[in-house]
Formats: C-alpha cells, sequence, structure tokens
C-alpha cells in the first residue's frame, strides 16, 4: 500500500514535468537562432532582395520590347496608363512592375499597397500613398505623398513638402527633402534638407580657433582623454585638443573648436560654427548651432535639433547622425546616414515647423505604422514590436 | 585514502556540530515533539479563551512575540543563529528585487541601445585577438568566420594567440597565415605563464591598434559582428564593449539545453538590462573588446586572475570606462556538453569571480568615477557567485533552527523559500529567464524551466566550493592552474584547405 501511495506521489510530481521531458525529447524548439549575415541596420537590404525578386521579370520583358506580356506570374506589369489606373483593383495581391519603356507621372492621390517597381524616371503626384518604392532612375515624390514601408533610388531621390517617408528611404546617388517632411531612416552619399544652405561651405572653412582651453577641475586620465565632472562651457574661438568626457552639460562658445571626439551625460549645445572633427555622443539633448561642421557620428539619446547651413560628415567620409526625434532645419547636408529613432522633421531654416497642409495631420505628428524592420535575429523581435526602436 | 578519510571526517564534524549545537540548546526537542516551553510565563502558543458568558469557547491563537519566542536563556549562538538567518534573508531579498527590477526594465522598459544606429561611419583599424590553447578543433572555423566578415579589410588584423599548444593549432595557422600575411599576423607564445590573461597580456605589447577585440577560439562571429562592435569605441568613454553569446550546440543534450536558457537569461534580460538602466555591464571577455589605451592606464591584463574579464571590468570603471553591451551584438559559442566540464567551469569562474570581489569590492563600493547606483551595481556584481554559499547556510540555519525547536518562524521561513526561489542561479533567476526566452520568442523551450532547478543546484554546489576556497589563504596563495574547457566540434584535424 505504501509503495503504491509512493508511486503515485511520484507520478503526480513528474505530471508536473512532463510538458519538459516531452520537450527535451521532442526538441521541438532547440535550435540555435539563425545570425545575420548582414549588418543589422544595413537600410537597403530590403531593396536589394525585392530588386534581386524583380530582377528576372524586367529581363523577360526588356527582351519582349513591343510584345511585352500584360501580366507575369508573381508580378503585375502596369504598361499603360489604364493599367496604372486600375491596379489597385489587380488579383491576386503582387507586387507592380512599371513597364521599362518609358518615365512615368503616377496621378495625383495615387495609392498601390503591394511594392512598386521602377525601371525608368518615377513622378509621382500630389499626395500619393505607396507602400514601397524602387525607382532604378530618379524618384520625385509629389507634396504630402507618404512612402510606408522603404524607398530606394539608383538616381537622386526628391522629396516635395509635406512628404512622409516611414522606414528606410535610401539612394545611392542624392536624396532631397524639402521643409515639411518627416523621416525615419535616410541613406545616401549626399543628403540635402530643404535646399541648399546660403553662405560659404564650412567644409572649406578654416577653424578660427587658434586659442587652447584647458578645462579646470578635470581628470587628465591618458593623453588622449580629458574627464571633466560636472559641466563644461568652452569659449568663443577656443580650441580644445583630444577626446572630452563631460558628466554635466557642455555648451560650445561660437567658433569653438573640438579636435577630438566628446562624449556628455547631460545636453550639448553649440553656437554657431563650431567644428567637431570627431564623433559627438550625448545622453541628453543635442542642439548644434547654425554653419556648425560635425566630421564623425552624431548621436543623441534625446533630441536632436540642427540648425540651418550645418554639415555632417563629408562627401569622401560618410557618417551616421541619429537621435530620439529629430528636427533639421533647411539648408542642412549631410553624408551618410540620418535616423530618427522616434520622429524626424525638416523645419524650414529658421527652425519652425512648417504649416499643416489643410487636411492631413503633421508629418511629425503623424510617425504611423512602424517601418517593419528586416530581423533576423530572434532576440529583438518582440523587443522592437515593444519598444519601437 | 587519506583524501578520502578526511574529506569524510570533514563531513561528519558538520552532522556532529549541528547535533551538538541541537543538544546543547535549552528547549531542545526532538523532532515530531512539541517544543518545551520554557518556565517563563510565555508559550509558545497562548490560549485565550473567549468571555465566560460566550455561548462557546473561542481558542484563538495569538501571533508569537521575540520575546516569547527567544527568550532571554536562549542566548548566545542561538540568537545569532537567528540574526544570521535574517541577515541572509535580507541579502537575498535585495537579490530578488534586483532580479525584478532588471525583468520588468526588459519587460516594459525603456531599452538602450545607443550604439545600434552607427552604421556607417569611417571605421578605425581593430586587431581581433584570438586566444587558443590547443584549439585544433575549432580554430580552422573561427579563422574562416573572421575573414569573411563586413569590415575593411585593410583595417582589420587578425592575431590567433597560439599559447603552448602541443596539437595541431600552430600548423593550422601559420596555414592560414602564409595564404593572407596581410590580414591574419599569429602570435606564437612558447613559454610563460599559463592562462588566457597571461596569452592576452603578452600579445597586447605586439598590438598597434589603438581597438583590440578577443574571441575564444571556438566563437563563431557573424558577418557584421565586428561593425557591431567597434562602433560603441567611437565614444571616447567607452572603454569595453560585450556581445551577446548564443550556444551553437542547443539541441546537443539537457546540459547544453539548459544552458542555452541560462546564457539567454543572463545576456537578453540580466546584462541589457544593466545598460538599460545606466548601471555595469560586465565585460565577459570574449565577442568583444577593449580599448588599449583604456586597459594600459587602467594595468593592463593581470596573469593572475581566472577571471580576467571580471577584473579589467572592475579596473576600467574604477578609473572612468564604460563598458558597453548591446543584444544585437550576437555571436555563438560552445557550450560544455558533460556535467564534469560544467563543474569545472563554474568552478573557474567563481573562484576568480570571488577573487575579483575580494579585491575590488570596498574600491568600487567607494570609486569617484561611479554613480551611487553604480557602485551599488557593481557591488551586487562581484557577489553574485558568493550568493551560492549564502543561500546553502540559510538553508542549514533555518534547519538548525527547526530542529532548535522553533518551529515557528513560518513567515521568516517562507521568505527565505520565495527569496531562495528566486535568487538561485549564478546570474539568472527563473522568472529572468523566462521573460528572456519571451523576449526571444521561443516559447517551447520555455517548458524545460522546471528542469533547470537540477542545474541551479549543482551550479550552487560547485560555485559554493570554489568561491569558499577562494576564502581559504593556502588556496589564495597557489599558483592558479588554468583549466581548459573541453571542446566538442567533433572535426578530423585535417590541413588546412583553402578557405
Amino acid at each position: 500500500m505504501l509503495f503504491l501511495l509512493a508511486v503515485v506521489a511520484a507520478l503526480w510530481f513528474l505530471l508536473a514535468l512532463a510538458p519538459a521531458f516531452a520537450e527535451l525529447w521532442l526538441r521541438r524548439d532547440a535550435a540555435s537562432p539563425t545570425l545575420s549575415d548582414e549588418y543589422e541596420e544595413d537600410l537597403r537590404r530590403a531593396a536589394a532582395r525585392f530588386e534581386a525578386r524583380v530582377r528576372p521579370h524586367l529581363d523577360v520583358l526588356r527582351e519582349a520590347g513591343e510584345d511585352a506580356p500584360p501580366s507575369m506570374p508573381g508580378i503585375h506589369v502596369l504598361c499603360s496608363e489604364t493599367a496604372v489606373r486600375t491596379a489597385r483593383m489587380m488579383l491576386p495581391p503582387a507586387p507592380y512592375l512599371l513597364s521599362p519603356a518609358r518615365e512615368w507621372r503616377l496621378p495625383p492621390r495615387f495609392i498601390l499597397d503591394r511594392e512598386l517597381y521602377a525601371p525608368g524616371r518615377l513622378r509621382c503626384g500630389p499626395e500619393s500613398d505607396l507602400f514601397a518604392v524602387f525607382g532604378e532612375e530618379e524618384i520625385d515624390l509629389g507634396p504630402g505623398s507618404m512612402v510606408r514601408r522603404w524607398l530606394h533610388g539608383r538616381g537622386r531621390v526628391t522629396a516635395a513638402r509635406g512628404t512622409r517617408l516611414h522606414g528606410n528611404a535610401s539612394s545611392e546617388s542624392a536624396l532631397h527633402l524639402a521643409a515639411g517632411c518627416a523621416f525615419e531612416r535616410l541613406q545616401a552619399p549626399a543628403i540635402v534638407f530643404g535646399g541648399q544652405a546660403r553662405g560659404a561651405s564650412p567644409q572649406n572653412r578654416k577653424s578660427g580657433a587658434r586659442i587652447l582651453y584647458r578645462p579646470r577641475g578635470c581628470f587628465h586620465e591618458t593623453a588622449a582623454r580629458t574627464y571633466v565632472r560636472g559641466d563644461l562651457h568652452v569659449p568663443e574661438r577656443h580650441r580644445l585638443e583630444g577626446n572630452v568626457v563631460v558628466t554635466g552639460r557642455l555648451r560650445l562658445g561660437a567658433g569653438a573648436h573640438l579636435t577630438g571626439s566628446l562624449k556628455a551625460h547631460g545636453d550639448v549645445i553649440a553656437s554657431e560654427a563650431v567644428i567637431i572633427d570627431g564623433s559627438l555622443f550625448a545622453a541628453g539633448d543635442v542642439r548644434l548651432g547654425a554653419r556648425s561642421l560635425v566630421r564623425g557620428v552624431v548621436s543623441a539619446e534625446g533630441a536632436l535639433v540642427i540648425e540651418t547651413g550645418v554639415r555632417l560628415g563629408a562627401p569622401e567620409h560618410p557618417t551616421t547622425v541619429s537621435g530620439a526625434r529629430v528636427h533639421i532645419a533647411a539648408g542642412v547636408r549631410a553624408h551618410g546616414v540620418v535616423w530618427a529613432l522616434e520622429a524626424g522633421l525638416v523645419t524650414d531654416a529658421t527652425g519652425r515647423a512648417p504649416r499643416r497642409t489643410p487636411g492631413r495631420a503633421h508629418p511629425a505628428s503623424d510617425a504611423g505604422p512602424r517601418a517593419r524592420r528586416e530581423k533576423p535575429a530572434r532576440a529583438e523581435k518582440a523587443e522592437t514590436e515593444r519598444n519601437g526602436a | 585514502m587519506e583524501i578520502q578519510r578526511k574529506g569524510l571526517i570533514r563531513r561528519w564534524r558538520v552532522v556532529l556540530f549541528c547535533m551538538a549545537g541541537c543538544l546543547a540548546a535549552p528547549g531542545f526537542a526532538a523532532p515530531g515533539a512539541p517544543p518545551r516551553a520554557p518556565d517563563s510565563t510565555a508559550a509558545h502558543l497562548r490560549t485565550r479563551h473567549a468571555e465566560a458568558n460566550a455561548p462557546w469557547d473561542v481558542v484563538v491563537e495569538e501571533p508569537l512575540r521575540w520575546r516569547e519566542t527567544f527568550p532571554a536563556e536562549r542566548s548566545g549562538w542561538i540568537k545569532g543563529l537567528i540574526v544570521t538567518l535574517y541577515l541572509i534573508i535580507f541579502l537575498l531579498c535585495v537579490y530578488t528585487a534586483r532580479h525584478y527590477v532588471f525583468t520588468f526594465n526588459r519587460l516594459f522598459g525603456r531599452q538602450r541601445h545607443p550604439y545600434v544606429p552607427i552604421d556607417t561611419t569611417d571605421w578605425p583599424p581593430v586587431t581581433v585577438l584570438i586566444a587558443a590553447h590547443n584549439e585544433e578543433a575549432v580554430i580552422r572555423n573561427i579563422l574562416e568566420a573572421l575573414l569573411v566578415v563586413d569590415y575593411p579589410e585593410d583595417r582589420l588584423l587578425i592575431m590567433p594567440v597560439n599559447d603552448r599548444s602541443t596539437d595541431g593549432t600552430r600548423a593550422i595557422i601559420d596555414a592560414y597565415a602564409a595564404r593572407h600575411p596581410e590580414r591574419i599576423r599569429p602570435f606564437h607564445r612558447t613559454d610563460g605563464k599559463p592562462g588566457k590573461a597571461a596569452a592576452l597580456k603578452d600579445a597586447v605589447a605586439l598590438v598597434e591598434t589603438e581597438l583590440m577585440l578577443n574571441f575564444d577560439a571556438d566563437y563563431l562571429p557573424g558577418r557584421p559582428l565586428i561593425k557591431q562592435l567597434v562602433a560603441p569605441f567611437l565614444d571616447p568613454e567607452v572603454g569595453a564593449v560585450m556581445g551577446r553569446v548564443m550556444p551553437a550546440n542547443t539541441p546537443r543534450n539537457l546540459l547544453t539545453r539548459l544552458l542555452d536558457l541560462e546564457r539567454s537569461g543572463g545576456y537578453q534580460v540580466d546584462q541589457q538590462a544593466r545598460m538599460n538602466l545606466g548601471l555595469i555591464p560586465q565585460y565577459g571577455g570574449t565577442v568583444g573588446g577593449v580599448r588599449r589605451s583604456a586597459l594600459l592606464s587602467s594595468g593592463g591584463w593581470r596573469d593572475d586572475s581566472l577571471t580576467e574579464d571580471t577584473d579589467i571590468t572592475c579596473r576600467l570603471l574604477m578609473n572612468g570606462w564604460k563598458v558597453a553591451y548591446s543584444n544585437w551584438y550576437e555571436c555563438y559559442e560552445e557550450s560544455p556538453e558533460e556535467w564534469p566540464v560544467r563543474i569545472r567551469q563554474i568552478m573557474r569562474w567563481a573562484r576568480g569571480h570571488t577573487d575579483a570581489a575580494l579585491r575590488y569590492t570596498a574600491r568600487i563600493a567607494t570609486s569617484k568615477h561611479l554613480r551611487l547606483r553604480e557602485r551599488v551595481d557593481g557591488v551586487l556584481l562581484l557577489g553574485v557567485y558568493l550568493m551560492a554559499p549564502v543561500l546553502l547556510l540559510g538553508w542549514l540555519t533555518a534547519i538548525a533552527l527547526f530542529y532548535l525547536g522553533l518551529q515557528t518562524m513560518h513567515g521568516v521561513l517562507a521568505l527565505l523559500a520565495v527569496a531562495a526561489y528566486n535568487t538561485i542561479g549564478n546570474y539568472a533567476a527563473f522568472f529572468e529567464i523566462a521573460a528572456a526566452v519571451h523576449l526571444d520568442g521561443a516559447s517551447r523551450r520555455l517548458r524545460l524551466l522546471p528542469l533547470i532547478l537540477f542545474g541551479f543546484l549543482i551550479s550552487m554546489i560547485s560555485a559554493s566550493r570554489a568561491a569558499l576556497s577562494q576564502f581559504h589563504p593556502r588556496v589564495r596563495r597557489k599558483d592558479i592552474v588554468w583549466d581548459k574547457t573541453k571542446r566538442y566540434r567533433h572535426r578530423k584535424p585535417d590541413p588546412p584547405s583553402d578557405p
């Protein structure tokens, strides 16, 4: 009897462990996660995959010339204006491929809910609403347009006033964003915000800071780094050499020049015409004054405000600029990547947000559904959805 | 035979000590028998009758009071045991709270990945050091993986550090170096102190770049990993970078599956939460890197440390450098597949960690470069392996008090049980692992969670033995013996072919 009781008790105990033993035996979730072959943040991955998918169809179309078939398996070919106008009614849902024979001008308020491949130049009318676009040549987005997932152009990409670019927008030539555009991630050899700034380019401007500044009460720990406890204010036209770490806030006077990289635990406020040869990291907000120049990475965990005439990176040394909320004034030029983790907005040259387009929400106030990012690592899948990072 | 006899005597001594304690205690009672009430006025359970005019007798059990439970005559070491138990429970509760803070931060808090957006910049030159001692089974894989990483070739130098290998490691490294003389520059170490730290210490003298990344030979980095690990070094405050380790041989057996869960909790929740909260992510010695100037200004590698990673983490922090971590920087490793190997590994970690705790706890707690929360976290981090013997001591104390007749500390014992359940484990408690697996999006492997108790118990006993041994002056004075972790990648060490 006692033995039976012991057996029953043991079985009762093991019953709780049954799912564990079942998983151990069946190994249904035992595989190691796969690592990505690409850099997680390579903005052009989705576009490259789409191009590879469409390329065979495009080759068939180009070989066929005038005899191009109106439909191909797995893709809708848009050969005429009528086909473009009725594109949304095509079934089953599939990506769209514009005929390569001509330059395309999409009608106003044109809406597509699948990827669009444009072999030639593409001009979108006002308030177009596109899912994702790949262009082999130039792409012009009309005022108030929106791209929901990604946008990639081999040629120059131009976004008119009020355009909203969700997800990744990249170009192999240049990106031009007018004032009032909202964005998340931009990548191009040259990114021009709101047209060219007036005055001399700071790339070629020589530093006027001739006086070497030595902060007081700091700890020179190594020859390569200055560690400042508390706030630091670099006076106008002074030069600070080497890397600097500031545990408080940092203020850079007009014309100040930092030859190394910079890290501040608080906010960073740079006045006009400041030059930073290295990188700039801040745990708080960052404001870069007009006509400043940062050659390295700019990373703000808070807001990043960039005034007109600022240059970020150089054509031969592209860089990354990131912040939680990024406001960039017209007249700024960046080389590399600009990433607004929460929301990015191009303001006018005075730093003010442009007036709302009638009948539409302000681009910056409507981040919309965040772009689906290509994340092969299972580790961050749920996390990204939760944080929107 | 003599050693076994001594061990037996030592174990019996503990049992006899407990028994003697029980017998010596006033109020001792055999298990099961009601505790003898002291002669004073109070009984253990005082019965109060209701008012005389009540229709029935009401018996109310009043809560015990300190004076009644522990009367004055039970002085001395019994009170000492009770105070010890309370202290242990307090410590366990602190660690429990810490684990809860980390878990809730990962589940609901703001996540910090300040360096992840950096994907385009002027990438600096970097040297990748691969510590290798008899690694012919695995060294080829990591060399092949590093030769195809996404990093400018002219700025990446691979330096395998062959530490007195006696197998075919040297031949394999030399063959690869002959094919890629510009990219691979081997360092063959033939004498000197044994151990990874000593090998790295010698290798650093040959490194010409400011940035050094470290990998163990069994690791398999993905293509983007070098860029990901280098990006945080653009921040002038970052002295070391750490990435996430993921077992590649998870499906092998129960141990590897449990280690997968444990790693998941330790990195996905613990390390990332510390990064989020501005605390102290730990540099783990591999899948990471160190800034050369930071390393040298902090005293370089210590070759008398079993855990050079914990050691250098502490010294970097005390010199005003930070450690950066992100879950995004992922790399495969080969985890132990046999329990004895695992036990030796964890004992080495526990010894090294405890050694670092003895060296640096006071200095971390008073460091002028650290904020208060960093100091608190640093002290708790250094005490992680000491919690295993503390927990064991708590259990023993509770048992001893039970047999001493103090059976009425239900609340305290319940607290001990809950705190122990929430603290047990090396780095990650059960709910941390559950949260990590949830964040990983792998739901089925969560079913293995109950089985991890066995792994934890084995780890706890091993870590307790190792941690306590560090307090023994003879052990501390002894030269360290580097116990190399066995490799399981079964591959014939044939001569290398063209990569």
